[in-house]
């Protein structure tokens, strides 16, 4: 077989160098003898250099433009950029590691002006954020603390207001001294106690809020106005104890004051209630009370208003202020 | 036998060249990314030899650039199926192959007697080392236009677009000894075709 003899088929192979070492031995022996296979082994060989000799083509010059028109044209390109953009934002808050391994920065938005601002901005709004599966659990937390805290805040804000407003309306009730004075929280009679233990449980006792008297209310004397009880203590509640009101006048009030507490210091088991400017509260054993009285008429002069003493009571509660007199002149005399 | 026989021998073969880490891989990941600017970077790296081949398939350079583009535009459209298991480049010829077939049978479709180049002028008249080398780029065409295209495709990516064996395998998706033997049987059919223009050459 001419086959057999020319081994025409295998020349591609053999001038490739891939052919087995055996069949190459075979071929090159065979091309040695033959001149019809060198032939055609140099007609391969041109074949194959006119191929390579073809150079690579080139695109023309205004291929990327067109290339880079046809993609800003279609919105289908456009969304696909953008849909791209979302999943590489999303991948890196998952992974951030991804940073390291080549994927490139995310675009983030970028002022013109302010470029670094809204980069830092921009960061913030991440480190606040992100990853969620942090942050939700945290800002849900932070929003039940805020809303208790709210809550909480709102109950004494309700009761303080509750206060005020019954304030408010004692003060534009007000029209007897009698109503004003029967509106403070007196307290329950107590045994005699030392005078360190008493004062201790006086500067415990919130003072209640004493509104300034206005001048046009005081032509002369200084009036302290109280505030009154809430209503439903006046109507529903048992009455309270009125105290027995002193009204000393003299031209030193402060000083008569002093004196009155030094004096009322004196007695044993006498309980300073309350003692704010021009007004002493006390709270005194009933049989030291005329005792008492007497050296206070002494500092000045003594009108005595109020609940009527009563000796079934081991303690008597008494208010007594001190004012300043105008005509001292004729007190004296 | 002397060696300068051994087309191989002179030319290093670029076999290895697949086991090579893809020079594209870190545009193509900021590509995926939504950096479209970067892929401007791959079309200016591949354009020219994709251009090529398109040229040889259906030898209109016209048709050529519009295949050219239309593969920039599928590649950039469907980048996330390209996983980086072969060549960026592979894939790119890839689909520049399966459109420039498209085309070329939608050509065949249109015209009754083919759409294939006429002979040259000078063919058989002066032997081809006369020729200028213009004629003699024409006269290969031609060849190659009347080859099987099985043939022809291997012969194009192997020849003009100078890619190895397994690239070439990874493109058209077959077994590496399926395109040893297609190159070296298209190659004896394009020198028998050639052969009346050869034989002039002193």
């Amino acid at each position: 077989m001419a086959e057999s003899r020319h081994p025409t088929s295998l020349l591609s192979l053999y001038y490739e160098g891939e052919l087995p070492l055996a069949d190459r031995q075979v071929v090159t022996e065979h091309l040695a003898d033959c001149p019809l296979c060198r032939h055609e082994l140099s007609l391969l060989r041109q074949t194959v250099e006119i191929l390579d000799e073809a150079p690579l083509e080139r695109a023309p010059h205004d291929f990327l433009d067109k290339f880079t028109r046809r993609l800003e044209q279609d919105e289908r390109f456009r969304l696909l950029e953008a849909q791209r953009q979302q999943t590489a934002k999303e991948q890196a808050r998952v992974s951030p590691d991804m940073q390291d391994v080549g994927v490139p920065a995310i675009s983030r938005p970028t002022s013109p002006v302010f470029p670094r601002l809204t980069q830092g901005l921009y960061q913030f709004w991440q480190t606040l954020c992100f990853p969620l599966r942090l942050k939700l659990p945290l800002y849900t937390a932070v929003g039940v603390a805020v809303v208790a805290a709210f809550l909480f805040r709102s109950f004494p804000e309700g009761r303080s207001a509750n206060r005020d407003k019954t304030l408010t309306k004692t003060q534009t009730s007000t029209e007897s001294p009698r109503q004003d004075l029967a509106s403070i929280d007196i307290p329950a009679p107590q045994p005699p106690q030392t005078p360190t233990s008493s004062a201790q449980h006086v500067s415990n006792v919130p003072p209640p809020p004493v509104p300034k008297p206005s001048p046009a209310q005081l032509p002369g004397k200084q009036e302290i106005l109280l505030p009154s009880p809430p209503v439903a203590a006046l109507e529903g509640a048992p009455p309270v104890a009125e105290p027995i009101v002193w009204r000393v006048e003299g031209e030193q009030p402060e000083v008569m004051q002093a004196q009155a507490k030094v004096l009322a210091q004196r007695i044993s088991g006498v309980l300073i209630v309350q003692e704010e400017d021009g007004l002493l509260l006390l709270s005194l054993p009933t049989e030291q009370l005329p005792a008492f009285g007497q050296a206070v008429r002494e500092l000045g002069q003594v009108q005595t208003m109020g609940a009527e003493t009563d000796p079934a009571k081991p303690t008597t509660t008494i208010q007594i202020r001190f004012l300043f007199a105008l005509d001292s002149a004729s007190l004296s005399s | 036998m002397p060696p300068e026989y051994c087309h191989r021998d002179k030319n290093a073969p670029p076999i290895a060249e697949s086991a090579q880490p893809d020079p594209d891989h870190a545009l193509v990941v900021r590509c995926k990314a939504g950096n479209r600017e970067v892929f401007g970077q791959l079309v200016l790296r591949h354009k020219d030899r994709l251009y090529t081949l398109a040229l040889r398939f259906l030898g209109d350079h016209g048709e050529a650039e519009d295949v050219a583009q239309e593969t920039f535009l599928r590649a950039y459209e469907k980048l996330e199926e390209f996983r980086g298991e072969a060549k960026f480049s592979t894939w790119l010829y890839q689909i520049c192959r399966n459109l420039s077939l498209n085309r070329l049978e939608k050509k065949k479709e249109k015209l009754s007697e083919g759409f294939l180049p006429e002979i040259p002028a000078a063919a058989g008249t002066e032997p081809p080392v006369q020729l200028l080398q213009k004629e003699r780029h024409k006269l290969v065409d031609w060849a190659l236009a009347q080859l099987k295209h099985e043939f022809r495709e291997v012969i194009i990516l192997y020849h003009k677009e100078a890619l190895s064996y397994e690239e070439i395998a990874d493109i058209l998706e077959l077994p590496l000894g399926t395109i040893r033997s297609r190159l070296h049987r298209g190659r004896s059919e394009l020198r028998d075709l050639l052969r009346p223009y050869l034989e002039k050459i002193p």
